[in-house]
């Protein structure tokens, strides 16, 4: 579905990514792991036409999108939640999610789907004349999952989803994860929760100093021993 | 237009607001077009006229017209422009180039003035923000391209260099006074004419403000890139701010020349007149409906009072002036409509210590 092949990039003379390849297929759940500074977050924005790669090529569903602007991109159906969220702290929950809803597709549906997100996060629906910067960090997150939804995205990315949330909330999180994967959304997503996020994947990359290390199923990692000790501190 | 406000109003709280937008509506210009009258009622010898003649009331309405305009685009988008003489002058021009030089109704040569703005403003904004211009940086850029014009227009023999135009008589272009030649013998129809002006863009900027075009120009008011990685098209969405917002004010440029019997470039396309067409958003709080004009009946009559009050000693008008708007600009960035609002604030705070000291 999404393939990355010799990708480099970086900010201006800085190259983060020395030539990344990965692939996520229909359907799947992948995570992409590493410590901090590896580059998972500028892999996640050079997907989204953030960043523009200098080298290598960016496939979606057999078509080059490395050198589209991110809200062409967004039409094809790859929708990212960010890592610092992204939200409009200043406009109304309902506001933030109508601005979820950009492709054609969505636009048409922006009303039912409306909703249905009320709906699967009720605490968005007791909320939603409220400004978002006035919620608290686990129904912010929750916003930006949801206003991300609102994209009807094929490919959901996500960087970091349980960054900064209490632990129950975490769980809430990855619970809203696996059920819409559960519904044939195809994920992939930077975690810092690695045990958590292997145990939901299907496949997982291990990624250090702007490359991919390793790559192997999900259970696979969590058994690997250089893993656990890297990256879950036992 | 309605589809986002019905979308909106499905998920609201029922609060009443239903109708409001449209009583404030009527009960503002109702109230302005009462003005003329109002101003000369006699109250214990003494009437407002005395200090506020209808001439001000023109200049204050124009201004708050203006504001409106600039509004559309700075207010909304969040990309402050500081060089909106630029269209304000492209209006006028082209209408007095094309009446006087071709006889052209004022009318025609008003809306050639809009769409020339517009185009003007596409330019602008195509350049600044293909180069990701923004803030300071941008404002700047505006001001330049103003500033081009004026002295474009100034070393242009072909439109009257330095000395401008001056309004020629109806009859220079086959017409009568009245409503169609856009030239009226006193100043009460000239009153009503930049009223109906102030309504119609206050309406577009209503409509705007409660569509799917303005709540992508908020979202990129609040966060460009955040906008960007949503899907917003902001480098679109920011062209047709500016070109919506350039095209009205070309007409208040139309409306200027006029009104006022010559027009040149040291004049409309001014420095200080890139100040004045924004200043009475900023006062009344920019990004909203009623701050522009709200804003421009506090700076405009300040600024007139103060020009006539204090002629004796040069330049203490505009000290004082300048210091008036410093003080506002410093202590309420969101502008004189915010006042209520923070008013209550401050009282439910106030009343609400009181509760918890008892």
């Amino acid at each position: 579905m999404l393939e990355l092949r010799g990708v480099r990039a970086g900010y201006d003379d800085i190259e983060v990514l020395h030539g990344v390849d990965m692939r996520v297929d229909e359907g799947e759940i992948v995570a992409l792991i590493g410590s901090n500074g590896a580059g998972k977050t500028t892999t996640m924005r050079t997907i989204c036409g953030i960043l523009s790669p200098s080298h290598g090529e960016i496939t979606y569903r057999d078509e080059a999108i490395h050198s589209k602007a991110s809200h062409e991109i967004v039409e094809r159906g790859i929708v990212q939640v960010p890592e610092n969220r992204d939200l409009f702290t200043n406009m109304t929950v309902i506001d933030n999610l109508l601005l979820g809803a950009q492709t054609e597709e969505a636009k048409a549906n922006r009303e039912e789907n409306l909703g249905e997100m009320l709906e699967l996060f009720p605490r968005l629906a007791e909320r939603k004349n409220q400004r978002a910067g006035t919620m608290s960090g686990g129904e912010q997150q929750m916003l930006t999952l949801a206003r991300a939804l609102m994209g009807e995205p094929d490919l959901l990315i996500l960087d970091e989803p349980s960054i900064g949330l209490a632990p129950h909330l975490v769980q809430e999180v990855f619970d809203v994860i696996e059920d819409i994967h559960a519904q044939g959304m195809t994920v992939l997503m930077v975690e810092q929760n690695v045990q958590q996020t292997l145990k939901l994947a299907d496949r997982g990359y291990v990624m250090e100093n702007g490359r991919i290390s390793m790559t192997a199923d999900g259970d696979q990692l969590l058994e690997d021993e250089g893993v656990v000790e890297a990256y879950l501190g036992v | 237009m309605s589809a986002i406000e019905s979308v909106r109003d499905r998920y609201r709280t029922f609060d009443d607001g239903r109708y409001a937008p449209l009583v404030k509506g009527v009960a503002l210009f109702g109230l302005l077009a009462a003005l003329p009258t109002l101003i000369e009622i006699d109250v214990a010898g003494m009437e407002l006229a005395a200090t506020l003649s209808l001439r001000m009331l023109i200049l204050t309405v124009i201004y708050a017209y203006t504001a409106q305009a600039w509004n559309i685009m700075s207010g909304y988008t969040g990309q402050f422009s500081f060089g909106h003489a630029a269209f304000f002058g492209v209006g006028a021009y082209a209408t007095q180039a094309l009446v006087v030089d071709f006889a052209v109704n004022p009318w025609i040569g008003m809306l050639v003035g809009g769409v020339l703005a517009a185009v003007y403003g596409l330019v602008i904004g195509a350049l600044s923000f293909r180069f990701n211009l923004q803030g300071h940086y941008f404002a700047l850029a505006t001001l330049a391209f103003a500033e081009l014009l004026r002295f474009v227009v100034t070393n242009m023999s072909e439109l009257h260099g330095a000395n401008g135009y001056f309004k020629p008589f109806p009859r220079d272009y086959g017409a009568e006074y009245g409503l169609a030649a856009f030239q009226f013998q006193s100043d009460l129809p000239y009153y009503y004419l930049i009223v109906g002006f102030l309504l119609v863009v206050t309406l577009v900027s209503w409509v705007i403000k409660n569509s799917w075009v303005g709540l992508y120009f908020f979202a990129i008011r609040e966060d460009e890139r955040a906008a960007a990685s949503v899907g917003v098209p902001s480098f679109r969405y920011k062209l047709i701010g500016v070109a919506v917002s350039a095209f009205f004010t070309a007409l208040g440029g139309a409306y200027w020349s006029m009104y006022f019997n010559t027009i040149r470039p040291d004049t409309v396309f001014a420095l200080f007149k890139n100040v004045e067409l924004l200043l009475p958003a900023v006062v009344g709080g920019p990004g909203t409906l009623l701050g522009p004009i709200v804003g421009s009946f506090i700076v405009t009559p300040v600024s007139e009072i103060a020009r006539t009050t204090f002629s004796d000693i040069n330049g203490l008008d505009r000290i004082i002036y300048g210091a008036f708007l410093v003080a506002i600009v410093i202590y309420s960035p969101r502008g004189v409509v915010s006042w209520p609002s923070q008013a209550r604030a401050l009282w439910n705070r106030v009343r609400g210590d009181e509760e918890v000291s008892e």
